[in-house]
């Protein structure tokens, strides 16, 4: 009796399975068998729950290395496709993947040695530019109201020299009736008297205005040219 | 027949291309020498001109300057002098604005002329160094020429005497190298002139300084004074 029952059932199993390969809606096959409808939802239920499920059950390693052993070698023409799940599987990190890590490390200290002196060499170079940048003194611009400066003499070779004009230094100050006023007034004239002299002092930049010319009757003579 | 066919291959080994014919280019060669020296010497000529000229307008410029701030100056200090006789009530206050322009105006002479006096000097020290450097410069360029003459003579005497001419020109580069030398030792010691005037500019300029300094003085005893005499 249990025994006609299992075959019945097996019946129904293999049938089910059938007409879901074949294509057929749930419903469709519930109409196909009306007295075992019971018997088809829990064959439909499993079926969806091993297809929604199939992939995340995962054989312990025993029965997987039995199930192996038992598969004979080149089964399809497919390049190792039994390890086509073992992206799911989580266990001991493979060779390869002890390998990538070694390289990845290897990488790291090989990258570690180059770029650290060169860091420091960067750092260095910084430092160095940075202390000449802030020793360097920015030119400013003259203060109002400084004295001015004494004109220079300017030699361009081959032209004539350039005479530049002595600035008008005569600053005078209004009368108050201060006496302190007045003598500062009267002590303002000591700038003009120095850059009179100063201006003298100049002239002294003329005396070697033809060095050049001098230098220039030296090379009348070229030894190399005959 | 053969040697005749010859003997101008054998000429060509005696001489160079660079020794062949250097007796009978003495004489362009020397005149090109001299060409460049006339045209150095003429535009050295107008450097020192240039530089007298530049000289003589930087001190007129200078002079005219002074004059001009001198008399600014002057016209200023007079109408101090009229706003502090203006202020000045009692007679003892009148006779201290006198004594006061009294003692500025001593106190400006004898500043202006010891400064004018330095700048003289400095003047007189400038110039005496350029006749200095001129003279030298001269004589350097004489020596050099005469150098070049007697260089220039010896080569066409041993030409004329049959010497090798490889010989003649090898003595009469020599020769002008020594002259060219000589003259690069003498404007080395030309141009060392001008450093005798950085000890006279110094002098020169302490004396301006300690005629400002006594000047200075002067005015602060000049103030003292009248701002006692106001006091009082």
């Amino acid at each position: 009796m249990n025994n006609q029952n299992d075959k019945k059932i097996e019946e129904i199993i293999e049938k089910t399975l059938e007409y879901i390969d074949s294509g057929k809606t749930p419903a469709e096959i519930f109409d196909l068998f009306p007295k075992n409808q019971e018997t088809v939802k829990e064959i439909l239920t499993a079926v969806s729950l091993l297809r929604k499920e199939g992939k995340s059950i995962v054989p312990s390693r025993e029965l997987f290395r039995q199930t192996m052993d038992k598969i004979a070698s080149n089964v399809t023409n497919e390049f190792n496709p039994r390890y086509h799940y073992m992206e799911e599987v989580q266990g001991r990190p493979s060779l390869k993947k002890i390998n990538n890590i070694t390289k990845i490390h290897d990488l790291m200290t090989i990258n570690w040695k180059i770029w650290a002196p060169v860091g420091i060499v960067a750092v260095v170079a910084l430092a160095i530019i940075g202390s000449y940048q802030f020793g360097t003194k920015t030119p400013q611009a003259p203060v109002t109201g400084e004295t001015p400066q004494v004109p220079v003499v300017q030699e361009t070779p081959g032209s004539p020299i350039v005479s530049q004009e002595l600035p008008l230094v005569a600053v005078t100050k209004p009368a108050t009736g201060n006496v302190d006023d007045a003598v500062n007034a009267i002590l303002a004239g000591i700038s003009d008297d120095q850059a009179l002299f100063d201006d003298a002092a100049k002239d002294a930049e003329l005396v070697a205005a033809d060095s050049q010319a001098i230098s220039d009757f030296g090379q009348s003579y070229n030894e190399n040219e005959f | 027949m053969a040697i005749n066919l010859l003997s101008p291959v054998l000429l060509f080994a005696q001489e160079t291309p660079t020794t062949r014919g250097f007796c009978a280019r003495v004489d362009e060669i020397t005149s090109r020498i001299d060409q460049r020296i006339a045209d150095r010497e003429t535009k050295l000529q107008a450097r020192h001109q240039q530089r007298l000229d530049n000289l003589a307008e930087r001190r007129s410029k200078r002079e005219e300057r002074r004059s001009e701030n001198r008399s600014q100056r002057d016209a200023n200090r007079e109408e101090h002098y009229a706003k502090l006789e203006a202020w000045a009530t009692t007679d003892a206050q009148k006779q201290a604005v006198a004594a006061f322009k009294a003692a500025v105006d001593a106190a400006i002479s004898a500043r202006k002329a010891a400064v004018d006096a330095a700048i003289s000097a400095f003047k007189q020290d400038v110039d005496q160094v350029i006749a200095s450097r001129k003279s030298a410069v001269d004589a350097a360029i004489s020596a050099f020429k005469s150098a070049r003459t007697a260089a220039a003579d010896k080569a066409k005497t041993d030409c004329a005497a049959g010497v090798d001419q490889k010989t003649v020109r090898e003595t009469f580069r020599s020769d002008m190298k020594a002259a060219q030398d000589k003259f690069k030792s003498d404007r080395q010691a030309i141009e060392k002139l001008k450093d005798s005037l950085e000890p006279v500019r110094a002098a020169r300029k302490a004396e301006a300084e300690k005629a400002i300094a006594d000047f200075k003085a002067a005015m602060e005893k000049a103030r003292a004074d009248l701002k006692a005499a106001f006091q009082q």
